[in-house]
């Protein structure tokens, strides 16, 4: 092994971790897991609020993700897409779900009013919710499951790549492609 | 992410149509409650699998020919086993191996080049721990202050076999408490290492007559009958291993040590693995002794110990030195303790590689106030080399073994690399060496 080619720094004892070294340090001692889990928690749990419209399920299934990969960490292969076999738990957990339900989970159609805002443009922030919702909802699957990724899972499109098993160009261009049909449809609502 | 979500008008409304609430942080909370203790299970879990593995470095010279038979006869085997007293008596002298990869035989790590890295993964291990619910004040505290220390993971552990575990007065001599350990039935496993690597003690107990299935039979005339107190109790010298090339585990009447006895309803065992430095540990004496010492609750220790000293602030404050420290370790390396010589008023920080025992390898640094600023170095051999301005001298046996002393401010350092070929086989050269020495401020 070659020394490492990382600079050599002054001073870098209190540098806050990124997520190689989290990764580095729950393999170390699984009780590091805990750090990694928390810097991916709200995005999992974001993401599959998205994908069943309900809290319970989505605490449901972000709790049996993170057990999942922390009882099955060893097998993660450490190649930087973490988040990437994270969500690919997540999505099968999800899955799961579907099929012990046998139905379709709607899209959360329930919009909330945001409090301590003025009323007029909380009105139009809402209408313009409700619309890019009915957009959303009309999407493909695969389309509607890209931009969960992108939004809520927070998801960069190298990994989102590596989970759909893409191409990172093609993840980028097709998300581009749907921004661009989004907005033109909220500026023309009848294209 | 590797790229910045850009901040876009269109993608926040995108984001905000989902209307997804906040996590709920008692939610949070409670999974990570969960996923610790999760941890917890895989770590004994493995530990237990790994059991075979951990042997003391005190016996190398033996270790580095021996596997040690340990856990359940090889599939398909049926060893000739009776129940005895206290130990599985088993009737055979030789037991075959049926699948040498279940047989672990320590032999030479393969060798590789360490990898400089700047320090920084240490901060990772101040996890916060929940306060959990049925704790006494003091535990809760002592969760919240340490959460993998004695005093709370001992407290985990009673909370979930409900029942008031017997312990050890104190960290044995030269020993420092590494993890608790609840198994099936509600056994407890208490595991201690010594501090400088090469030997382990645990302390095993449960409810009722059925002792933990650690180990199999062993032969009856290796049993000794001893007496713990008023109870009666069986101490065991040896283990079932084999040497490299060997087809049969035979018994080695030494290199592990094991003392069982009944109380009141609860079984013990008390087992040593190597015997560095604590050969009054490895006999019937010297276990019976830690047995009659056990109580239900610990000595309060108070105050700094000198010779296990659990960081650079302690280090600080035991000896009154502005300590310093490496900023560039091999990679994998972390602080694993300090010791402080009240005579010589020198300490001496000690770094290792995490997940291995701290005598595999070690990163050492002795640092006192200078005496002699002008003649000190005369003392020692060695090349002239240069420390961050100051002179010092390098010396070296091969590329595992290094020391290094130079003078900083009014500290004299003197850095040793040690690295076991046998068990570790990371090396080290002359220029890495040099840039760690660099890096301490």
């Amino acid at each position: 092994m070659a020394e490492s080619s990382i600079p050599l720094t002054h001073h870098p004892l209190r540098i806050e971790p990124d997520e190689a070294q989290l990764i580095t340090a729950a393999r170390h001692d699984l009780r590091n897991f805990d750090a990694l889990y928390k810097h991916h928690v709200t995005a999992v749990f974001r993401y599959l609020y998205s994908r069943t419209g309900n809290v319970l399920d989505s605490e449901d299934i972000t709790a049996q993700t993170f057990l999942i990969a922390l009882e099955t960490f060893n097998r993660f292969r450490g190649d930087g897409h973490f988040r990437a076999w994270l969500f690919g738990i997540a999505r099968n957990k999800v899955v799961d779900l579907y099929r012990t339900r046998k139905t379709e989970l709607p899209l959360d159609d329930a919009i909330n009013t945001p409090t301590g805002e003025d009323p007029l443009l909380s009105a139009i922030r809402l209408e313009q919710k409700a619309v890019v919702a009915a957009i959303i909802a009309a999407l493909t699957d695969e389309e509607q499951e890209l931009l969960r990724l992108r939004y809520l899972g927070e998801m960069s499109y190298r990994e989102i790549a590596n989970l759909l098993q893409s191409n990172e160009d093609a993840v980028k261009k097709t998300t581009y492609r749907l921004l661009a049909r989004i907005q033109s449809q909220l500026e023309d609502p009848n294209e | 992410m590797n790229e910045k979500l850009t901040p876009h008008p269109l993608e926040d409304v995108i984001r905000r149509s989902y209307d997804v609430p906040e996590i709920r942080p008692e939610f949070v909370s409670a999974l990570s409650v969960d996923l610790m203790q999760s941890a917890n299970r895989q770590i004994a879990k493995n530990t237990n699998k790994n059991f075979s593995l951990r042997l003391g470095l005190g016996f190398a010279a033996i270790a580095l020919l021996l596997t040690i038979f340990f856990t359940q006869a090889p599939a398909g085997q049926a060893l000739a086993e009776s129940i005895g007293r206290f130990f599985k008596v088993s009737s055979v002298t030789e037991i075959p191996i049926s699948n040498p990869k279940e047989a672990v035989a320590p032999t030479y790590a393969p060798t590789f080049s360490v990898t400089l890295v700047p320090v920084a993964i240490a901060p990772l291990t101040e996890t916060p721990f929940p306060t959990l619910q049925g704790f006494t004040l003091a535990s809760s505290r002592a969760c919240e202050a340490e959460p993998f220390g004695y005093t709370c993971q001992l407290a985990l552990a009673e909370k979930k076999v409900g029942y008031d575990l017997k312990e050890l007065p104190e960290d044995p001599t030269d020993y420092r408490f590494e993890k608790v350990f609840v198994q099936g039935n509600n056994d407890v496993q208490i595991s201690y290492e010594r501090i400088a690597g090469g030997s382990y003690l645990y302390f095993l107990q449960g409810q009722g007559s059925e002792f933990a299935s650690t180990g199999t039979g062993v032969p009856e005339d290796s049993i000794q009958s001893v007496m713990v107190g008023d109870n009666p109790g069986e101490f065991v010298a040896g283990v079932y291993a084999a040497a490299p090339g060997q087809t049969t585990f035979k018994w080695n009447p030494d290199s592990q040590y094991s003392l069982r006895w009944a109380d009141e309803g609860r079984w013990f065992e008390i087992d040593v693995h190597g015997c560095v430095g604590r050969e009054d540990l490895c006999n019937a004496e010297g276990l019976i002794e830690v047995a009659l010492s056990l109580v239900d609750q610990p000595v309060s220790v108070e105050g700094l110990l000198a010779d296990h000293l659990t960081s650079i602030a302690e280090g600080e404050q035991i000896s009154g030195l502005s300590l310093m420290e490496p900023a560039i370790l091999p990679e994998g390396f972390v602080f694993s303790y300090a010791t402080y010589d009240a005579d010589l008023k020198e300490i001496r920080l000690n770094y290792h590689p995490a997940g291995y025992d701290p005598g595999v390898a070690q990163i050492s640094f002795w640092q006192s106030r200078l005496q002699n600023p002008v003649g000190t170095l005369n003392e020692y051999t060695g090349d002239t080399v240069e420390i961050n301005g100051k002179p010092g001298k390098y010396s070296s046996i091969d590329s595992f073994t290094h020391t290094i002393v130079w003078q900083s401010g009014d500290l004299e350092i003197r850095m040793v690399v040690t690295s076991s070929k046998l068990w570790y086989g990371g090396t080290f050269t002359r220029e890495q060496v040099l840039k760690i020495a660099r890096s301490v401020e």
